[in-house]
This record gives structure tokens, C-alpha cells and sequence, in this order.
């Protein structure tokens, strides 16, 4: 057969096909080469021979030892946990971040970029096909805690639930493994989600087992985050894992993209429904459970914290679209209102975290709306003072931002990140150095400068509440009205300020959509060098 | 096949920039290539071939200007060109636990290729580019020229309208360039379009019917081979050797108007002519032999693509 013939259709071929499974042409072509990949891989056979060997080790071991009073049942199971738990979050993710991690130095995530495969899916079939290998270890470990929920005394629920949060637990944290490989340079961003990604890490990592400890020490489960009572609970709980994978998905799949391409919109999409997700965890808690004013604060600091990262993240964007990402959006201007915070730019960005932060603080102050004295509302006070300080402090920094990139137009998220640190920073000093306490925001009037200068002091800036909570002390020189109304009206400010901008990027023009290239224009010529139009 | 009088246009540059900081990889280059038409792609190390073929790949995004393919923009329809391109990169990384038929079918689903449709598309594209041979073999484990083998092959998975090689031939053995001459060859007779770089010029020079010279990112030349040539070179050079003695054919030509140098070297005389075309060569030839000159041997030596290549650019690296 000569070469020609080779490439042309041949008629007859189906009949010497090999049958193939046809289920496989549907899947997602990563997971298929990923699960062919690790079913001829040495590491995955080690990995899932050590993982028996452990678990029959175990098992003979407990058993061996076991008193004739009984009682081992509940050991067996406990070391069940341990080795599950090791695997699944700390394998597991390793897993998922290496094969992500080996596409990019490997070199090879170009040519699949060439293909028709979308970032999206590259990164949800590196997710999946982890799942399916942490699947494997899953089915290898269910006799054992079959086993164990025989031998021990202790209730399929427990057994069940332990299970499902482990699944979960892992999903998560292969996602933001995943995500993290997928970054292509160490950036300011790495540093932030990295350092929390560890914390949530070691935390859950180390939280699960240590539960599953106390469930079957006592008797009487104390622990009811998934307790059937509270239902809205748990079902919240998992809806926002669910909502942050598919964030780590979307961050994932935006760092394999161009910067040109639309990143902006897909990732505000999942993170209005990961805040929408956390304010139906607060009221489900709030429903379940009688609450003090100190986990409140504790989470709406948090809640804050993380916003003022996400909203340097949205005012570091750039303000004019590229014409990649003005193809995206419906050239009708009509139709751009309903999708306005999804657009992407710095104003619209802006707006969005703020809205974000305001809503939240409207739920919260709703929820714990208790007056101290007769007449004042603290936390709806508190909330509304540090959303106002959120406001105005984010919006210096996108201004100030705008102004810097007159001069250099590369500054970025780490540099909107640093003038947010600056400005909280400063304000506490000026407010200091003036004995003007409006002006401290994020921190406490008895702050003196050797105490501001130690380590834990200095972590207190970032708590807005205490310095919401200054005019009801009784602060020299501010009434309790003072305060929110001068924060409030700032903001107000800054926030109106920001709406023109927000305007132009909402109704930036449609890049038209070109039509066939008009060939008698075409020249075969070389282009006489001229002079560069669009040269700096 | 494609009809030879359309003139489609299967790839063209629009002002086509790419800046890496003070480095301009590509500056305002601008030209088409028709569709069928194997172009060349040559210029000194650092010129910006791999940039330019980047940008057209979709890898790369233009810094100014735009890049078509198929009339589609690789800046604002790069979805739409994707399936449009097979692009073979100068270095490229292999998958480990992965087997060469592995390789192509797990491209070919990339691709959305389906069901029979894809096992038959890997089935041709082991056999045309011979690595069917090898289709158990671990990709870790292939030889250069059978990496390059199954990389063409990925390229090819789609059947791709337009093909961008980068450096196909470099670390190849001569038996492997012919092979992939042959193939280069062949794709071009099924009408698709061919964009090579290369810097092995002789054998490009086998290979394309058009060539594009770029310097320091800027375009030096663009055209057919013999247009070029006969550009940079304003005379070309005859080669002819008689049966009898050297010295007459001097004397005679050295009265002609036409000739601009004519010198005798051992057995045959070499002329210098004014570039033209080959009527003129040919009465020339006949006006010998009814002179009586018995002519063995009358050769038109053209510039190689080389002595081009040397002419217009000028050797700066960037
Ligand atoms: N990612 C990059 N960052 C910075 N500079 C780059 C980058 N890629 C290419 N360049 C620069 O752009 C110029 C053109 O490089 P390119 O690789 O396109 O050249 P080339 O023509 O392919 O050279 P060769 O023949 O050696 O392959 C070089 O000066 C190179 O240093
Ligand atoms: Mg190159």
C-alpha cells in the first residue's frame, strides 16, 4: 500500500477493528490517557500494594492483640481512619498536583492547548482521573471498613459519614492541588492561596481523624456538624466545598489561558456562588445553634479578610477589555446591564467585592440584630463600619492603582495587593500620630507603639472590628455617631467616583466579528517596514 | 487536489509583531501564502521563525498586528483555527507510561474524533508516517526520528488544512530527511498547505515552492525560489564544456554584447550572463552548435538557496 493510499478512507476497515468499549469515546480524553497512564505506572501499583499491606498489617496486628473483653473493634476501625485519611489527603492531592505539575514541565501542555480540549476540561480531567485512582484505594479499603463497622460497635452513620467527608475532603483538596500546579509562576497570588490551601490542608488533614476519634470515644456523638438534625448544616457545608472546587477549577483553568482571553467572568461566577454559600452556611448555623457575638466576629473577620484579597485581586484587573474577551460579550449594549458585575475591568470589579461585602453584612446584621443598651445595635454597627472601611480602603487602592499605571503599566495584583497594606498600615499610624482615633482602622485605642511594633499586635491590624467597636468605648473627640456616618459617607464617595469608569467598561464596544479576508488587498510582496503605529 | 488558478489564502501575516521586552522576536511582518503552496520559512538563529510559527499555532498571542488562517484570526477565532493547524514544535515533551498508538488516539480525542471515525484516522496515520511499526513502543523509548515520526503524526491527527513544521528535519539521519521529504510531498499533493522552517537549506530548497527570508523579525524576502534568486543575483553563471578546444568558444563569445565575462577553466568555459530567461539561454545554445561547437555539456548554475540565504541576510543574531 503506498502512502497516498494509506491516508485515503478505506472502505472494509471496520471488519479488522478490535471492539472496543464505545462508553470510552464519550469520556473526558484526559481521564482516558490519565487512567491508562497509571494502570501501566509502578508508582500507582506501589502506592496500592503498600496501601493493602498496611491495611492487612493492621488488621492482623489489632486482631492479634486484641483483649478478650472486646473493645477492638473500635481500634481497628480507628486505624482504618488513619490510613484512609493519610491517603486520601495526603496522596491523593500529591497525585493530582504531579500529574498537572508534569504536563507543565514536561512540556507537553502546549500541544494538548493546540487541540480542541478546553483548559477547563484539561484541568477537570486531571481532577477526575485522580478521583477515579483515589476510587481505587476507596473500593480497596470498603471490606476493611465493612469489616470494622462489624466488629465495633458503632453506628453505620458515623462509619458513612466519615467516609463521605474524606471523599469530599480529598475532591477539595486535589482541586486546589491541582489549581496550584497549574499556576505558571510564583506570584503574589501562589503565596496567598498556597498558604491557605496549607492551612485548610493540615487543618483538615489532622481535624478528621481526630473527629472520628471523639465520635467513637464517646458514645453520645458532641460533635453535630453533620448531626441529621441540622440537615441545612451539613448540606451547606458541602455545597461550599462543592462551590470552592469548582473556584480551584475555574482559577485552574484561567492561569492555562492567555490574559487576553476573558478569565475575569468565569472566576466572579463561582465566587458569588462560594459567598452565596457561605452566608446559607451562617444562617443554617444561626437556625441550628444559639450563638454568641464572638463566632460571629470571628467569621465576618475571616469573611473580610479573604475579600480584601479577592477585591485586590478584582480592582488589579485591567480596565479596558481585550478584543478577545470583547468577542465574549453580547454587543447589545441592552443586554450587557443583567451581566454588568460579570464583565470584566477594575470598576466592575470593585463594585462586585463590594457588593459582596455588603451583602454579607446586611445577612449578619440581620441575623444578630441585639441591642446592647436600648438603643444601639453593636454588630450591625461593627459590620457596617468595617464594610464602609472595606469600601473606601479598596477604593483608594484601585484609584491609586489607575494613577501608578500612567508610569508602569505591568503593576499587577501584588501591587494593588501591597498599596491595600500600605494604606491599612498607614491610616493606623496617622490615626496614631494624631490622636485622631476615626482614622484607626483595624485596631484598638489602648495600642501603644511598642505594643503595635510585636508580632501578634501587628496581626491585629486586619481586626476591622475592634476598631469598629472604638466609638462605642467612648473614645475622646468621637460620639458613637461619628464614626459611621464620616466612614460611611467616604465610601459612599469613593464608591460613586467609581461609577463612570464602571460605565465605560460595562458599555465597552463589540470587537466586530471580521468576514473573509478580502484576497485582492493581499499582496505578495513583502511589506515595505513602516513605521510601527502602535509603537510605545 | 487543489485547483492551481485559486488563489485562496491559507495563511497570512497583518503587520505581525511580537515583542519580548527590547526584543523584537517578529516586527511588522506582513505576507500571504496561498493555500497548496509549501512555503520555506529560513533566517538566521533568533530571527523569529518559532515565535511567528507560536503566534499561528494559537500558542502565542501578537503583540500588534494579527495573524489568518483560512481568513479566521488566530488573536479573536483561535477556537476556530485550532482545527485548522497542525503544528510541529522544535522541542516538544513526551508522556511517560504512554505507548505510540496510546499517544495518537488519546490526540485524536483531543480532537473530538469519535467511535470507528478515530480508530481508523489512527489506524492511516500509523501507517503513513511508519510508525505502526513501533505502536507498542514506549514514547520515552522512541529515537529521535521516530519521536519526530509520531509528532508529525500528532500533527497530522485531524487532517489539518495547514501544516506548521518547525526545524522537522534537524537531528535527522540523511535516510530519515528523504523519508520526510517524501512525506512533506505527499501532503502536499493532498492540497494542504506547508509551512517549514528549516535549516538544512539544500534539502528545503527540494521541498518548497515558495520561501520567506526573515531577519531580526523583519521579513527580507518572500517568493518563489527562482524569483528570488534571480532577484539577488543580478547574472547567473553557464557552465559549458566542448569536445574540442576551450580557447575558440572564448573568442567567439568574448565578441558577443550579451556575455559579460567569459573565462576558460581547464576543460570548460564558464560565462557570465545577465540574469534572464531561459529563452535567451537557449538560443544562446543554439547558436553554438550552428557555430560548429560541438557542446557536451551546457549547465545554467543558479544560485543555491544558500548563496540567497547568505545575500540577503546579514548575519546578525539577535
Ligand atoms: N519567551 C521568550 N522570552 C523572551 N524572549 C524570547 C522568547 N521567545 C523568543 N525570544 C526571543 O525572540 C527572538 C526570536 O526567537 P525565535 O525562537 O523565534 O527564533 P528562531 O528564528 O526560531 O531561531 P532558531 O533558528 O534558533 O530556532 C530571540 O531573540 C529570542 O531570544
Ligand atoms: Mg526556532
Amino acid at each position: 500500500m503506498t502512502k497516498a493510499e494509506a491516508m485515503a478512507p478505506q472502505v472494509g476497515d471496520e471488519a479488522r477493528e478490535p471492539r472496543q468499549s464505545t462508553l470510552s469515546h464519550w469520556f473526558n480524553p484526559i481521564l482516558v490517557k490519565e487512567a491508562r497512564q497509571a494502570a501501566s505506572s509502578p508508582a500507582f501499583a506501589g502506592v496500592l500494594l503498600t496501601l493493602i499491606a498496611a491495611l492487612a498489617g493492621w488488621t492482623i496486628f489489632t486482631v492479634a492483640m486484641a483483649s478478650p473483653t472486646g473493645g477492638w473493634g473500635r481500634s481497628l476501625l480507628l486505624g482504618y481512619a488513619c490510613i484512609l485519611s493519610f491517603v486520601m489527603l495526603v496522596i491523593v492531592p500529591w497525585m493530582a498536583h504531579q500529574s498537572m505539575a508534569s504536563e507543565l514541565q514536561g512540556n507537553t501542555l502546549e500541544l494538548l492547548m493546540m487541540s480542541s480540549i478546553s483548559p477547563g476540561q484539561v484541568i477537570r480531567g486531571k481532577l477526575h482521573s485522580v478521583m477515579a485512582i483515589a476510587g481505587t484505594f476507596f473500593s480497596a479499603m470498603a471490606p476493611c471498613f465493612a469489616f470494622g463497622y462489624l466488629a465495633g460497635n458503632v453506628s453505620l452513620l458515623q462509619v458513612l459519614s466519615f467516609l463521605a467527608t474524606v471523599l469530599l475532603a480529598s475532591w477539595f483538596l486535589s482541586s486546589g492541588a491541582i489549581f496550584l500546579a497549574a499556576l505558571r509562576r510564583v506570584s503574589p497570588l501562589v503565596v496567598f492561596f498556597g498558604l491557605g490551601l496549607v492551612q485548610i490542608a493540615g487543618g483538615i488533614a489532622f481535624g478528621l481523624p481526630v473527629w472520628f476519634l471523639a465520635q467513637l470515644e464517646s458514645s453520645t456523638a458532641t460533635w453535630r456538624w453533620l448531626h441529621v438534625e441540622h440537615p441545612g448544616v451539613a448540606i451547606s457545608v458541602v455545597a461550599m466545598a462543592l462551590a470552592a472546587i469548582s473556584l480551584f477549577n475555574a482559577a485552574g483553568a484561567a492561569s492555562l489561558t492567555f490574559p487576553a482571553a476573558n478569565r475575569s467572568s468565569p472566576l466572579r461566577w463561582r465566587l458569588l456562588v462560594l459567598a452565596t454559600t457561605a452566608m446559607v452556611f451562617l444562617v443554617a448555623m444561626f437556625e441550628a445553634f444559639v450563638f454568641d457575638d464572638e463566632p460571629v466576629v470571628v467569621l465576618s473577620v475571616l469573611f473580610f479578610i479573604v475579600w480584601l484579597g479577592i477585591g485586590s485581586l478584582l480592582v488589579a484587573e485591567r480596565s479596558q477589555m481585550s478584543s478577545r474577551a470583547r468577542r465574549a460579550f453580547p454587543a447589545s449594549r441592552l443586554a450587557r446591564i443583567p451581566i454588568a458585575w460579570l464583565i470584566p475591568g477594575n470598576a466592575t470589579g470593585y463594585l462586585f467585592a463590594i457588593s459582596v461585602v455588603w451583602a454579607y453584612s446586611l445577612v449578619v446584621a440581620y441575623l444578630f440584630r441585639r441591642p446592647v443598651l436600648s438603643q444601639i445595635y453593636v454588630i450591625p454597627l461593627i459590620l457596617f463600619v468595617s464594610a464602609s472601611y472595606y469600601t473606601l480602603f479598596l477604593g483608594l487602592t484601585r484609584f491609586i492603582l489607575v494613577l501608578l499605571r500612567r508610569r508602569t503599566p505591568r503593576a499587577g495584583f501584588g501591587t494593588s495587593f501591597c498599596i491595600l497594606a500600605v494604606l491599612l498600615v498607614g491610616g493606623h499610624f496617622v490615626g496614631w500620630a494624631c490622636d485622631f482615633y476615626s482614622l484607626y482602622p483595624f485596631t484598638q485605642a489602648s495600642f501603644t507603639m511598642g505594643g503595635f511594633l510585636s508580632w501578634p499586635r501587628a496581626l491585629e491590624i486586619l481586626l476591622t472590628t475592634q476598631t469598629a467597636s472604638l466609638p462605642m468605648g467612648g473614645v475622646p473627640g468621637s460620639g458613637p455617631a461619628f464614626v459611621p456616618v464620616l466612614v460611611g459617607s467616604l465610601a459612599a464617595l469613593v464608591v460613586l467616583l467609581t461609577l463612570p469608569a464602571a460605565a465605560a467598561q460595562i458599555f465597552a464596544p463589540t470587537t466586530p466579528v471580521p468576514h473573509a479576508v478580502e484576497v485582492a488587498t493581499l499582496s505578495r510582496q513583502p511589506a515595505k517596514p513602516t513605521t510601527d503605529p502602535f509603537a510605545d | 487536489m487543489v485547483d492551481p488558478t485559486s488563489t485562496a489564502t491559507a495563511i497570512e501575516f497583518r503587520g505581525l509583531s511580537r515583542h519580548f521586552g527590547a526584543t523584537r522576536a517578529v516586527d511588522n511582518v506582513s505576507l500571504a501564502i496561498e493555500a497548496g503552496s509549501v512555503c520555506g520559512f529560513v533566517g538566521p538563529n533568533g530571527a523569529g521563525k518559532t515565535t511567528a510559527m507560536r503566534i499561528l499555532s494559537t500558542l502565542d498571542l501578537p503583540t500588534h498586528g494579527d495573524a489568518l488562517i483560512d481568513g479566521m484570526s488566530v488573536v479573536l477565532d483561535a477556537d476556530r483555527v485550532r482545527p485548522l493547524v497542525g503544528f510541529m514544535p522544535d522541542s516538544y515533551g513526551v508522556y511517560k507510561n504512554v505507548r505510540c498508538h496510546e499517544y495518537l488516539d488519546f490526540f485524536a480525542r483531543a480532537y473530538g474524533l469519535v467511535g470507528r471515525e478515530r480508530e481508523r484516522r489512527v489506524r492511516q496515520i500509523m501507517e503513513f508516517t511508519g510508525v505502526a511499526q513501533i505502536r507498542e513502543k514506549q514514547m520515552t523509548a522512541l529515537s529521535k526520528g521516530m519521536r519526530q515520526r509520531l509528532c508529525l503524526g500528532r500533527a497530522l491527527i485531524h487532517d489539518p488544512k495547514v501544516l506548521i513544521l518547525d526545524e522537522p528535519a534537524a537531528g535527522l539521519d540523511p535516510r530519515a530527511r528523504r523519508e520526510l521529504k517524501d512525506m512533506v510531498g505527499e501532503l502536499a499533493s493532498q492540497g494542504k498547505t506547508l509551512l517549514i522552517s528549516s535549516h538544512i537549506l539544500a534539502e528545503l530548497a527540494e521541498m518548497v515552492t515558495e520561501i520567506c527570508i526573515i531577519e531580526q523579525g523583519r521579513l527580507r524576502a518572500h517568493g518563489r525560489v527562482d524569483e528570488i534568486q534571480r532577484h539577488v543575483a543580478p547574472d547567473q553563471t553557464i557552465r559549458v564544456r566542448l569536445l574540442d578546444d576551450p580557447a575558440r568558444l572564448v573568442t567567439w563569445l568574448e565578441n558577443r554584447p550579451a556575455i559579460l565575462e567569459a573565462q576558460q577553466e581547464s576543460d570548460h568555459v564558464r560565462l557570465r550572463v545577465p540574469q534572464g530567461d531561459d529563452a535567451e539561454n537557449a538560443s544562446l545554445l543554439r547558436e553554438m552548435i550552428e557555430q560548429g561547437f560541438q557542446v557536451v555539456e551546457f549547465t545554467v548554475q543558479q544560485k543555491s538557496l544558500e548563496d540567497v540565504f547568505m545575500h540577503v541576510t546579514d548575519g546578525v543574531v539577535q
